[in-house]
């Protein structure tokens, strides 16, 4: 089936979202909350599962729901859908400090390996599956865990991940040690397993873990700087301790009052 | 000859690769999408290997003039295509496997040993050997813990409970001094005004007997029987053994699983475990030989049992997780009848029963 073609525009430095440019009838889907701002026009539709056409009957739909969920996702997407006669624009916000890289499924053999909660948007007939882990090395110590994220099809899909996000494609045989969690993509084709770090000193002290994950072309990866959880110790660590918080109720009493983020 | 898809990297193709169409057959495998003379191989120069990011591609790659070049086949039709073609045609060479590396293979089993498979193992043991655990874990509980508790469990207990004075008290008292005469345990004896024939030991030394019971034994021998019967499940520590074989397993559980939330709310319903059936017996048993020890006449037991199985048929909460009394008679009465002549020959307590029932509650 063909895809729906979008144009698309980046903004931002280190907070960035991604403007889609939706012709007449064009779609886009976008990871529930992360729609940032809409023009005229684009109506809005959750549906149940990811939109891809694969999924007809009701049963497919269920389990396609079902494996978002277990992707770390929402049940549903929301379809941006342009009603109207006139291009016009839709906007998802990434939803941590970070990088919004684009993937030109058609380009990369139209597949796509990439982190659970790593997809942001893309153009409307992009299947979300889920991808296993079958090696048992790789799934417990690479830092990406045994279930990742597939997405498949040949239009253009959007994910984002912290830090400075870093494209690079291994020639055949090209191996590169990353350290694990740093994994926010990679093509099929490209070898993914875990080595353990050389020298006991290094593994204990050298800060780097036990493990590190590498790839083996050919094919490209796409690597973060500064992975989610790696940013959020570091805040957990900084932040302060003791009883009481904020005497205005700060961001708490915010959330009542919309936004669309849980 | 088929024709199948794959992504081929290598000179003259994108980073990413590009999708193709190739053709394999008996001789090798040639690419649609070049005419190239490096695209149509030998089987004797390809390598198979089976790889990709989870371990289920299958790469063909081979060396041309310009350079190595590599099909990543994904789709599993495919790779069984080429499979099924490998074992028929000429000079294909056997697939190889990425591995990851000895040192890293031996640290990942250890690491899955130390953090799964040997709880479960530990988990395993512990359920199958619940009984020795339990025995294991109470022969580490020391004296004052075991006290704490039983003043834990008593107090709750003691709040539902009428506690009588007087005569009757005394008496249970004068009778339970003489057989815990020499025990570790710093014993406490009460009487509750309760119709129903029942009488309890809490851990630590906490025995209570219920006026009903009082009222049902015909003097006080027989009283001290029973009381013989329950100092002995303090003694033998039967409700800590009874707590551990009951939570033991729930307990271990919950320490494999970091959970101790589950280990919080046991004090209370202690009195509500069941001895076992061997444990009633052993108390049974070794209360006879207290009552020898403490010089009191041992017939007394053996007559508050017969009056228990007389009305066994009656609907009695003492007997409810007791073994049948019937039986318990019969043990007893046989170990009264192997006892010395001087054991069983033992002058009658100087106390005036009648007086004592007439002092418990109505």
């Amino acid at each position: 089936m063909a895809m729906d073609v979008i144009d698309y525009k980046v903004y931002g430095a280190e907070m960035q979202f991604v403007e889609v440019d939706l012709d007449p009838n064009e779609a886009a889907v976008g990871e529930a909350g992360s729609m940032f701002y809409m023009e005229p026009d684009i109506t809005m539709e959750t549906i149940f599962g990811d939109g891809s056409a694969q999924q007809s009957g009701f049963f497919s739909k269920v389990l396609g729901a079902g494996k978002r969920l277990l992707t770390g996702e929402s049940l549903f997407t929301t379809v941006y859908t342009n009603k109207g006669s006139v291009k016009r624009k839709v906007a998802f916000g990434a939803p941590y400090p970070g990088k919004i890289v684009p993937i030109d499924l058609a380009k990369i053999g139209g597949t796509f390996i990439c982190q659970k909660d790593a997809f942001l948007c893309a153009a409307k007939g992009v299947a979300l599956g889920i991808a296993f882990q079958k090696k048992l090395g790789a799934g417990f110590f690479g830092g990406e865990g045994f279930i990742m994220q597939k997405l498949e099809g040949d239009g253009l899909a959007f994910v984002h991940a912290g830090g400075t996000m870093h494209k690079r494609d291994l020639a055949a045989g090209e191996v590169l040690r990353v350290d694990t969690g740093c994994l926010v993509g990679l093509q099929p084709s490209v070898d993914y397993d875990i080595q353990m770090v050389p020298g006991i000193k290094t593994a204990l002290f050298g800060g780097e873990g036990l493990f590190f994950a590498t790839l083996t072309g050919p094919g490209t990866v796409i690597l973060q700087s500064l992975p989610f959880s790696r940013l959020a110790s570091r805040i957990f660590a900084a932040a302060p301790r003791g009883s009481g918080g904020s005497l205005l109720g700060g961001a708490a009493a915010g959330g009542i009052f919309g936004g669309d983020d849980d | 000859m088929q024709r199948l898809s794959g992504q081929v990297f290598g000179p003259g193709f994108a980073g990413a690769g590009s999708k193709t169409e190739f053709d394999i057959s008996d001789y090798g495998l040639r690419l649609i999408t070049a005419d190239d003379f490096d695209g149509a191989p030998p089987w004797s120069d390809i390598t198979l290997t089976r790889g990709g990011w989870d371990g289920s591609q299958l790469s063909l790659a081979w060396s041309g003039r310009a350079g190595r070049y590599t099909i990543g086949v994904t789709d599993k039709a495919a790779i069984s295509a080429i499979a099924a073609l490998a074992k028929t045609a000429k000079g294909v060479p056997a697939v190889k496997r990425a591995r990851t590396d000895g040192a890293t293979r031996a640290w990942i089993h250890a690491l899955v040993w130390i953090t799964f498979v040997l709880p479960l193992l530990a988990l395993v043991a512990v359920i199958w050997q619940h009984d020795r655990v339990a025995a294991w874990a109470v022969s580490h509980i020391p004296p004052g813990q075991e006290r704490k508790l039983g003043e834990l469990v008593f107090a709750q207990q003691k709040a539902k409970l009428k506690l009588v004075d007087g005569k009757p008290l005394d008496m249970v008292r004068e009778i339970g001094a003489k057989l815990t005469k020499g025990s570790p345990y710093k014993y406490e004896f009460y009487v509750a005004d309760d119709k129903v024939v029942n009488a309890y030991a809490m851990p630590g030394g906490f025995v209570v007997m219920h006026s009903g019971l009082l009222q049902m034994a015909g003097s006080a021998e027989e009283m001290a029987g029973v009381l013989a019967h329950e100092v002995m499940h303090v003694e033998k520590r039967h409700s800590l053994k009874a707590m551990a074989k009951s939570l033991g397993v729930a307990a271990t559980v919950g320490l494999v699983l970091g959970d101790l939330g589950g280990l919080a709310s046991l004090g209370g319903d202690l009195v509500g475990l069941k001895f076992s059936r061997d444990h009633e017996l052993e108390a049974d048993r070794d209360g006879l030989k207290a009552l020898v020890g403490a010089g009191l006449a041992p017939q007394g037991m053996a007559a508050f049992f017969r009056k228990m199985a007389a009305q066994e048929k009656v609907d009695l909460g003492f007997l409810s997780t007791h073994p049948g009394s019937e039986e318990r008679f019969s043990a007893i009465d046989a170990a009264i009848k192997a006892l010395p002549d001087a054991a069983r020959n033992v002058p009658l307590l100087p106390v005036d029963y009648a007086a004592i029932k007439a002092a418990l509650p109505k």
